[in-house]
């Protein structure tokens, strides 16, 4: 049986549309870290890497039970408002200092003692881990790494 | 002129359709992160619909049931979903969907023009066969290094990451020198990256030895003339295969009579021996 390519592709074409549209509707269809939803359980990973760069404080605070002083204090924005503070906006703020939306990630996830993958290069101010000693729930390998990845702000 | 329902019209068709949606997907993920949200609906991350995260989370998703960080279940379904047809068709997504292979090939059709004779056969065919089976070993530092770290570490050197979010601050300067060094070199070579260190496309040319509509070449008709050959952009020497089973090729089909092939019904794509008397 021979078959023209512009069949092939259609069919490849409809298979991936296909494919995407039954796991879209039977719930598979997962863009974003879940918890327990499809196939895996998300990146292993805990609920702070819902975060994402547009999220505001506010936010945050109302997603995850944080107070929203504890989030601006641990990053140097006191008395800012936090519906206007995202995540994505403390690169801004604090230019090269590799203080961004993974470093939100971080510090909640911490805050809130979950699990979290401790290679990557966010950094944390200062006072966002002097505010995790403080609550005395840190892991002696989270502390040693949190030691190579505090920077001091202004 | 070329009918628009021909072969290469759909071929370019998907390429540039494809090529257009990453785009957006990636541009609009770019944008919500900086807090403009108004392409929500492909609001998703790259990494949320590149089948290659599947493959490097197989391990962790053996072992823990888990994915790879970054990597969503949408991955895993992008990466069963191509698999399927690869299973049918071989790695055709290299050849009609992938955007990194497109611009590739659209980067060496400058480099055709600039070498007319030359473009394609700078590399000594010896070097060539030797580095053809170097996107295996970048396949296995890949999947290992994943599996030890549980994080996208291919990430950091992936031109096409880099391609698709040069304007954000995730690409890692390896990456940009990597996609430069990539694009470059297509002016000389058609799809190098494809050719010598694409690691999904190691994975899906495996299933050319496999998949079960096969490209064939009937004998008896064919006249020789080694235009099959010279329009394969990965240098496949279809006009010495009865049945093209190389791990190389990336099912773009322009070897068939439908494309360039002039003889009709020469070679062609067919479950079975095609009606021909061609054995394997």
């Amino acid at each position: 049986m021979k078959i023209k390519p512009q069949i092939v592709i259609a069919i490849v074409l409809v298979i991936i549309a296909a494919g995407v549209g039954y796991a879209a509707l039977s719930g598979m269809w997962a863009t974003t870290s879940s918890n327990g939803n499809g196939l895996g359980n998300g990146d292993g990973l805990g609920q702070s890497q819902g975060i994402r760069g547009s999220s505001t404080f506010a936010e945050i605070s109302s997603e995850y039970g944080i107070p929203e002083e504890d989030l601006l204090t641990a990053f140097g924005l006191e008395g800012e408002d936090g519906d206007s503070v995202t995540c994505s906006g403390l690169t801004e703020i604090y230019p090269d200092a590799e203080i961004g939306t993974g470093s939100v990630r971080m510090f909640v996830a911490l805050y809130l003692e979950e699990e979290y993958d401790l290679t990557g290069s966010s950094n944390l101010p200062s006072a966002a881990v002097q505010m995790l000693q403080a609550r005395g729930i840190l892991t002696i390998e989270q502390v040693e790494y949190l030691e190579l990845h505090t920077v001091q702000v202004l | 002129m070329k009918s628009l329902n021909s072969p290469n019209f759909i071929r370019y068709g998907v390429q540039i359709s494809a090529f257009l949606l990453i785009s957006l997907v990636a541009f609009s993920k770019y944008l919500a992160e900086t807090g403009n949200d108004i392409l929500s609906f492909f609001n998703v991350s790259l990494h949320a619909i590149c089948p290659f995260g599947g493959v490097v989370s197989i391990y962790e998703m053996l072992t823990t049931g888990g994915l790879v960080h970054k990597v969503q279940d949408s991955s895993w379904i992008m990466m069963l979903l191509v698999f399927a047809s690869a299973i049918m068709f071989g790695a055709v997504f290299c050849g009609y969907i992938c955007p990194f292979g497109s611009i590739q090939e659209w980067v060496g059709k400058l480099g055709k023009r600039i070498f007319p004779h030359r473009f394609n056969r700078f590399i000594p065919q010896k070097l060539d066969r030797i580095l053809r089976y170097l996107r295996y070993v970048v396949l296995g530092l890949v999947v290992y290094q994943t599996a030890v770290s549980v994080k996208l570490v291919f990430q950091d050197f992936d031109p096409y990451f880099a391609l698709f979010n040069f304007f954000t601050n995730e690409v890692a300067l390896t990456a940009y020198v990597i996609l430069g060094i990539t694009l470059l070199a297509s002016l000389f070579i058609e799809r190098p990256w494809c050719k010598y260190a694409c690691p999904y496309g190691a994975v899906l040319g495996l299933f050319n030895i496999i998949h079960i509509f096969q490209i064939r070449r009937n004998e008896e008709t064919c006249i020789d003339c080694g235009l099959c050959d010279e329009v394969c952009p990965m240098n496949i020497k279809v006009s010495q295969s009865k049945t093209v089973r190389s791990h190389q090729c990336i099912g773009c089909h322009q070897c068939t009579s439908d494309n360039q092939c002039p003889v009709s019904d020469t070679v062609f794509i067919a479950l079975g021996n095609g009606g021909t008397k061609n054995e394997n």
